[in-house]
């Protein structure tokens, strides 16, 4: 068996939008996109876009960085041509300006994008623990102040949903006899077990899939014991366990736990 | 006219902007990539079924895919058996059970395994 790194070709998975007003979704993999959002030629002076999706479990962060750009810089800086530039994140219960300025407020450099001058990237990092399982939406837009002639723009980039759990809960019940737990479920599961009787009970747990172990052990009264099962793969994967005892008294609580439950993207995810 | 100058405008800063600025966007999807290349001799057992492939593997290869996914956690993964391209996943888990689960394989693959 041999292991080979190697450099992977930069896929082309950039999507560029020039975009005076308009909404796109999301795909389900968490992915990098670009974007550009000029508010030039627009009648209402502004530029926007936005994108809606569904927070996955086990991703409560996002992030994201963008550049301001115009060509008020140099000739109209700390006048009232001030074109503003915002970007917001909502869910229900949930509202976090990522970014906000104008022209004035800003620090400038020339730019090799297309405009006059450019911001100093900002870099954006929210928690959207609380937003888990509801639909989210990133907004962007840039306004024109004081005239139309003029153009700014926000340029988007690495905008990304980011995993920061390992392992995600998924179904949990109770056995007073041998049962099935079955689902589908990630490269990782972990089934805890808890014994909530009064007297001791084996308990084994038997993957169901080709290849796949038997765990088996006793818990004491009110114990727990985590078993753990693996299979290398994409996820998700359908995952079935028999769950018995050799013991007449058996009354046990479970929890799931994963590397992939339902609503998160499948790996992989391109 | 001036409509028509905007425009030009706009998709000259979108090519300018995808040759500097997006060309540094980096996903993990870009980084470095990790190739395991296995031959028959390090597969021990295969199941076959409904277009899905289980492959059981040596003592010795479950070591060292152990090893390998501890050290790749959070990242790609490509796995080649016997030179053939069988599948390529991020690596979520570390992989103690020495078992792989390759769903939709390549016909050459299910070809050779099934000659194993």
């Amino acid at each position: 068996m041999a292991v080979v790194l190697r450099k992977k070709s930069i896929l082309n998975f950039y999507l560029f939008f020039i975009i005076m007003a308009g909404v796109t979704h999301a795909s389900e993999c968490p992915a990098t996109d670009a974007a550009l959002i000029s508010n030039a030629g627009n009648e209402r002076f502004f530029g926007s876009l936005s994108q809606s999706f569904i927070i996955p479990p086990g991703y409560e962060t996002i992030s994201g960085r963008l550049k301001f750009l115009s060509n008020e810089w140099p000739r109209w800086y700390g006048s009232e041509f001030n074109d503003t530039y915002l970007a917001r994140f909502s869910a229900p219960g949930k509202v976090s300006i990522l970014a906000s300025g104008n022209v004035n407020s800003s620090e400038w450099v020339e730019s090799s994008l297309g405009y006059n001058g450019e911001t100093p990237e900002i870099n954006y990092n929210l928690d959207v623990s609380g937003a888990v399982g509801k639909v989210a939406t990133l907004y962007y837009e840039v306004r024109d102040v004081g005239d139309s002639s003029i153009a700014s723009a926000l340029a988007i980039d690495g905008v990304k949903v980011i995993r920061t759990h390992q392992y995600v809960s998924g179904e949990g019940g109770a056995f007073s006899r041998p049962g099935i737990i079955s689902g589908l479920y990630g490269q990782a599961v972990k089934i805890t077990f808890k014994n909530v009787n009064v007297v001791g009970t084996t308990i084994s747990v038997k993957d169901n899939s080709p290849f796949g172990e038997t765990k088996q052990l006793i818990l004491a009264p009110q114990q727990e014991a985590t078993f753990l099962f693996t299979r290398g793969g994409s996820e998700p994967m359908n995952w079935s366990f028999n769950v018995s005892t050799l013991s007449d008294a058996f009354l046990v609580d479970y929890k799931v736990e994963s590397t992939w439950v339902d609503g998160m993207p499948n790996n992989p995810c391109y | 006219m001036r409509g028509v100058a905007l425009l030009f405008f706009a998709l000259a800063s979108v090519l300018a902007f995808q040759g500097t600025f997006a060309s540094e966007a980096i996903h993990d999807r870009n980084e470095d990539g990790m190739e395991l290349r296995m031959m028959r001799n390090d597969i021990h057992d295969v199941y076959i079924e409904k277009g899905t492939v289980w492959l059981k593997l040596t003592p010795s290869a479950a070591s060292e895919f152990e090893q390998l996914t501890h050290q790749r956690l959070g990242k790609s993964l490509d796995v080649y058996v016997d030179g053939i391209h069988a599948t390529t996943f991020d690596v979520q888990a570390v992989i103690t059970s020495g078992t792989l689960e390759i769903r939709s394989p390549p016909e050459a693959l299910l070809e050779k395994l099934q000659n194993r």
